[in-house]
């Protein structure tokens, strides 16, 4: 089991820096999240672990050894690729028996752990077959047995389940993690679905504009975002400007939320700025229907309603922005027509505050927690 | 792909190593049909290999020119006698065994000596021109009835072409320009002046100028062809032989011009070539006229390479005011 | 992939490339090209001759005309070479094997010969344009633009054809699918998912035809009547066997040059600008026509295989009729071919194995580069590039000449040898390889290769097991189209050769100077037939039937 440390990594390509001094520590045998948008730097990121780029400055340690100088083909790494990149001209067995070919290994230990590993992502019996003859995740399992046979030190998967349909990626990646977690070997994963990484990961690292913007695991990525990219970027989040009008109960402020008066907890150390963004997550709306009176309660008008059987989804307009709430289990009556008046409640502890101009939480990251 | 590398290196190498005694080397433009004839010959009589290189006569002075820091070669063979004459400082003078058999006339070169007499003739298409209608003089060749319909090569390209055009201006001195732009104007230029007597031949032309034996050979074959000998004049003049300055087998190269000019290998020029013989003691050519029953006018080496950057800068001008 | 190893492969590859063009180019081009900037009667360093040129119609029409040329005869190879690459490799073409070998037959149709050919047919008194007035249909004799046009178009179109059905065989077929499945008629997904998808090829094919019938001073001296065009010109100059104007002449062939260079820039441009890679698993497969389409598309493949074929039968059928001396009478017979007997085994070695050895140097050396050139984009590279494509744009008399100056000299003396012809081969053909070698991996997703390094695979050996199977295709198209041009080179070798460096080309070249089109029709005629043996042993040995093009 090897760790991985990234020590202020910078990447430029031409004009454009596409790693501002990245660094982070990933634990043996973790499964370690790169998320973020496309041009983010994760993807130059994950590459230039593995070798394929090579960093401005700034320090790359697989376990103990600094693998800056060490080329590509040195690094033992297991790659798996976006595209799959199964060699066209090779059967599945000639695939995954590549690396082990590289290295010299016997006829009988190839053909031994070729078939483990094609055993491993329930691929056996399929040596034979040329890539052609292959689904989409067919190829991908062989591109992962491809990168496992060869044992590396770390799995680098660069958004392994993107080219696959939808029920295909939400069964690979549980088989993922669980092949990873059977072998216990440290992996980087690279994608742009938070969904697949909240899912998958044992922790995350969101990435935008060549920059972390947040470490943590899965849960404290989504209850407790550092900022307002990660807030917006993992899961919905609902945004309302508002204006603190002054101290409230113990540890909480008052603030004026598009006409409505609100709660919210009082951020740590001194602050002092009138303006602020106030966040929640729909989920944390309660009593959301046609009547008011709740308490810390919130009004808008209703743009569309959509009943999804289990709940009704709202989309509301609030103080110019969107805001989308849910009910759960709801009556007949909470399918509110288009242009009515919706209440609901936010709990002040639910309630995340952002710089309005920096997008820096203002509450004290993990406070809650 | 490395072995492959290495294999195409040995066989490089195998290729260059290379080497054989008592040859002589010749660059020359002469015909194939002669060289298969003459090369055997040559080698039987004399016990030396003859190594040649045939081309264009252009290509043969180029190549010569651009190897004259270390010849490769060490004659020069029937090429146009104005350019050996215009680049005589690469080559070497000599004078052969039998130098006083040479027709005087012929006996007109810096450096190089006469090998064959040439001449400028007309070769016309009998089916598309009848015998009434056939140009009779170079001034005819102007008439708008051969528009377009003459071949010829460029005079700043082709050794024959500028030959023409000094015949033309030989026998009419100052108004040869005039005449030979009339000329011009009804020319189809051909690439390479041994194609014109083709293009008459298959009677894409109606008219070529080109040499008595190239013509000669298309009527010997058979085709609908004839020549006509331009009744103003034409020049008869010897296509070159000569030795390299600096020629790797300078000796074998000698006894080559020596059995070029001999008396048997003229003969068998004139037979089957049907050039004329520079020698005083051949016949002429059989089936062609005596070249005293021919209007003939001298033709001045020196004068025509002299001249031979004013000319053709003159011929460019002029051909550019026509577009060709 | 560590830029810091000082013994990376690639950066080696580089170096050679660099020493390859400095070594077979530059330094002999150095001399030649000289004189175009010096005045010829001062002798001073000036720009004369430039003003020269731009200052007289003369030379102005000259230069008109060669682009018009080259553009029409590009634009027509295209529309006749597109259409067949499609169709052989989309579609079962009955006989499509034998197609592709006569269309790449057509490219060897030596010079000069083939355009006498269509003199022969097309002239004043050509035979078919006199058998198509019998019947009411009076074209004009084929003088002019238009017949090379003609003729420069059915003898290059196979380079559209050849890189364009490489391409067509590595697309992915799924795209192609999702296209129809889209609701895109054939046509539609042809114009709007294939074509673009084969762009970068497709131009490169064409760039090479533009380069060909920009530099081809062989069809438009025989049948151009007196339309000059600029290579011509430039020929002209160089081989007047009278005045000397190597500055006039050299500032000719840099302004062709300059004008390939452009023409270059634009195919790279367009090529580069439009990436798509693809990881060749679903190849396409060959659809069967359906019966209303069969009859057309054959008649359409079968059409333009023979038209490019006509002037070549023409030369076969000459090599057969009796001669006397240089004129062709009635009656068949092989004196042709007699009066060459004892020539034969020479050059027809010579010529396979200068080829052969020059197609082995260029394929190797050439699909190195290639893939530098395709998948380093460094600044050394980027200045590479360029340099390789300039052998496209040197007229062989030109480089024939300054290898004679610059190999007859200290410390290099290789006059006289086979080594010189088959380096000018080597050097004017390696372009070919280069493009087809780097437009092949355009469309190879570099992670292919990336999977292989990561999986601890070094550069070198990841270059041989993958990159290069994937690039067989490629490498064996550019390889003929090398061969092939070489067995016909002559315009340099003809300054190189002696005794017994003779090649075919030459001999037959020769043969035509000295007005025996019988003879040479005969020797062009051994050329053809071992060359098309050759490419049928090739394409037998490299493909399953319906592959074969790629193989081709």
């Amino acid at each position: 089991m090897t760790s991985i440390r990234i020590a202020e990594v910078e990447k430029r390509f031409g004009t454009v820096r596409a790693l501002k001094g990245v660094s982070l520590a990933i634990e043996p045998g973790e499964l370690f999240t790169l998320l973020g948008p496309s041009g983010c730097g994760k993807t130059t990121l994950l590459r230039t672990v593995a070798g394929f780029n090579r960093q401005d400055s700034g320090d790359i340690f697989l376990g103990d050894e600094l693998v800056n100088d060490e080329p590509a083909y040195r690094r033992e790494t297991g790659m798996v690729f976006q595209n799959y990149a199964v060699f066209p001209h090779m059967s599945v067995f000639e695939n995954v028996a590549y690396g082990l070919r590289v290295r010299r290994l016997g006829r009988k230990d190839i053909t031994q752990r070729v078939e483990a590993a094609l055993r491993r992502v329930r691929l056996e019996g399929y040596g034979e077959r040329t890539p052609d003859k292959l689904s989409g995740g067919q190829q991908q399992r062989v591109g992962l047995a491809r990168a496992m046979a060869i044992e590396p030190r770390v799995l680098l998967l660069d958004e392994p389940l993107s080219n696959l349909d939808a029920k295909l990626r939400v069964e690979m990646r549980t088989e993922i993690r669980d092949i990873q977690k059977q072998l216990g070997i440290t992996a980087i994963y690279v994608t742009h679905d938070q969904e697949e990484a909240l899912v998958i990961s044992d922790r995350i690292a969101v990435m935008d504009g060549g920059v972390i913007q947040q470490v943590g695991p899965p849960w404290a990525i989504y209850k407790d975002p550092a900022n307002l990219f990660v807030a917006a970027f993992v899961g919905s989040m609902n945004l309302i400007d508002a204006e603190i009008l002054g101290e409230g109960p113990s540890g909480f402020l008052r603030a004026n939320a598009a006409g409505c008066e609100l709660l919210v907890p009082a951020p740590a150390g001194h602050y002092d700025l009138r303006r602020i963004r106030i966040a929640f997550r729909p989920e944390d709306a309660t009593g959301t229907g046609a009547a008011p009176g709740l308490a810390n309660e919130l009004r808008a008008t209703v743009k569309t309603a959509s009943f999804l059987g289990s709940a009704v989804s709202l989309d509301l307009e609030l103080g110019g922005r969107s805001i989308l709430v849910e009910r759960a289990r709801p009556g007949a009556g909470d399918i509110l027509e288009p242009g009515s008046t919706a209440s609901f409640a936010v709990p002040p502890t639910s309630i995340l505050l952002f710089h309005p101009e920096t997008g820096e939480r203002v509450t004290a990251v993990g406070e809650e927690a | 792909m490395k072995r492959l590398v290495i294999a195409a290196m040995c066989v490089i190498l195998s290729l260059s190593a290379y080497a054989a005694p008592n040859k002589v080397v010749v660059y020359t433009a002469h015909e194939e049909a002669i060289l298969n004839l003459l090369a055997p010959l040559f080698q039987k009589e004399t016990g030396i290999t003859l190594e040649y290189v045939k081309l264009a006569s252009g290509d043969v002075i180029k190549r010569a020119k651009a190897e004259s820091s270390n010849p490769q070669a060490d004659v020069i063979w029937s090429i146009g006698g104005e350019q050996l004459e215009a680049n005589s400082d690469i080559l070497a003078a000599y004078t052969p065994k039998e130098w006083s058999k040479i027709n005087p006339l012929f006996k007109v070169g810096t450096n190089w000596l006469p090998y064959t007499g040439i001449m400028n003739v007309f070769i016309i298409n009998t089916k598309l021109v009848t015998a009434d209608k056939a140009p009779k003089k170079w001034t005819d060749l102007a008439d708008p009835r051969f528009a377009k319909m003459i071949s010829s090569a460029r005079a700043d390209k082709s050794g024959s072409s500028y030959m023409q055009l000094c015949n033309v201006i030989a026998v009419y001195k100052d108004k040869g320009w005039d005449i030979y732009k009339g000329l011009l104007k009804n020319f189809a230029i051909s690439g390479s002046s041994g194609a014109v007597p083709k293009f008459v031949n298959d009677g894409e032309a109606m008219v070529g100028i080109t040499l008595e034996d190239n013509a000669y050979r298309f009527v010997k074959g058979g085709g609908p062809v004839q020549i006509v000998y331009p009744e103003d004049g034409t020049v008869a003049a010897p296509d070159g032989l000569a030795l390299l300055k600096g020629a790797p087998n300078a000796e074998a190269g000698k006894a080559f011009i020596d059995w070029c000019l001999s008396k048997s290998t003229q003969e068998i020029l004139v037979d089957q070539m049907f050039r004329r013989s520079v020698r005083t003691d051949c016949k002429d050519p059989p089936g062609l006229p005596a070249i005293g029953k021919i209007k003939t006018v001298a033709y001045d080496f020196a004068w025509a390479a002299k001249n031979q950057g004013d000319f053709t800068k003159r011929f460019q001008d002029l051909a550019m005011d026509l577009g060709l | 992939m560590s830029r810091r190893s000082p013994l990376d492969v690639w950066s080696a590859v580089t170096l050679a490339g660099f020493a390859c063009v400095l070594m077979f180019l530059i330094y002999p081009l150095f001399d030649v090209f000289r004189y175009s900037f010096i005045d010829k009667t001062t002798g001073a360093l000036s720009l004369s001759n430039y003003t020269q040129f731009f200052g007289r119609k003369y030379y102005i029409n000259a230069f008109i005309h060669s682009m018009f040329i080259a553009v029409a005869t590009t634009a027509f190879s295209i529309l006749l070479g597109v259409p067949l690459a499609f169709l052989t490799t989309r579609y079962r073409i009955r006989g499509s094997a034998m197609l592709n070998t006569l269309a790449v037959l057509a490219l060897l149709s030596p010079p000069f010969i083939g355009a006498y050919s269509w003199v022969t047919m097309l002239g004043r008194s050509g035979f078919l344009r006199q058998a198509l007035s019998s019947i009411g249909l009076i074209l004009p004799p084929i003088y002019g633009p238009l017949g090379i046009i003609l003729a420069d178009t059915l003898q290059y179109y196979p380079f559209v054809t050849l890189m364009t059905a490489g391409a067509l065989m590595t697309t992915d077929r799924s795209l192609e699918e999702a296209s129809q499945n889209l609701g895109a008629r054939g046509i539609r997904t042809f114009l709007t998912v294939t074509l673009p998808l084969v762009l970068p090829s497709l131009t490169g094919g064409a760039l090479i035809v533009f380069m060909m019938s920009l530099s081809n001073f062989g069809t438009p001296m025989i049948i151009g009547g007196n339309y000059l065009v600029l290579p011509t010109l430039a020929y002209n100059l160089y081989t007047s066997e009278v005045a000397e104007s190597p500055g006039m002449a050299s500032t000719v062939s840099i302004l062709l040059m300059v004008c390939a260079s452009g023409v270059i820039a634009l195919q790279q441009w367009a090529s580069t600008r439009r990436k798509y890679a693809s990881m060749l698993v679903n190849r396409p497969v060959q659809k069967r026509l359906g019966p209303v389409w069969a009859g057309p598309a054959h008649v359409l493949c079968y059409l333009i295989v023979a038209l490019s074929t006509l002037p070549l039968a023409v030369v076969v059928y000459y090599s057969f009729r009796n001669t006397s001396g240089p004129v062709f009478k009635t009656g068949y017979g092989l004196a042709s071919y007699r009066s060459i007997f004892f020539e034969v085994p020479k050059t027809v070695t010579n010529s396979f194995v200068y080829a052969l050895v020059a197609v082995v140097l260029i394929a190797s050396v050439g699909t190195l580069l290639g893939f530098v050139i395709a998948r380093r984009r460094r600044l050394s590279v980027r200045v590479l590039d360029p340099l390789l494509m300039v052998p496209y744009m040197v007229p062989g008399t030109v480089l024939g000449i300054g290898f004679i100056v610059a190999f007859n000299r200290k410390p290099i003396y290789l006059a006289g040898t086979g080594v010189i012809i088959i380096l000018t081969y080597f050097i004017r053909r390696l372009p070919y390889s280069v493009r087809s070698a780097a437009s092949i991996l355009k469309q190879i997703d570099p992670a292919l290769e990336e999977a292989g390094i990561n999986l601890g695979s070094p550069p070198g050996r990841t270059f041989r097991t993958i990159a290069l199977p994937l690039m067989k295709a490629g490498i064996i198209s550019g390889a003929i189209m090398s061969w092939v041009t070489s067995m016909n080179e002559l315009s340099a070798s003809i300054l190189l050769y002696v005794g017994k460096t003779m090649t075919m080309p030459i001999k037959i070249y020769l043969s035509v100077l000295d007005g025996y089109f019988g003879t040479a029709s005969a020797m062009s005629t051994i050329l053809l037939v071992v060359t098309g043996l050759a490419l049928y042993l090739v394409n037998r040995w490299t493909g399953k039937a319906g592959a074969t093009i790629v193989g081709l």
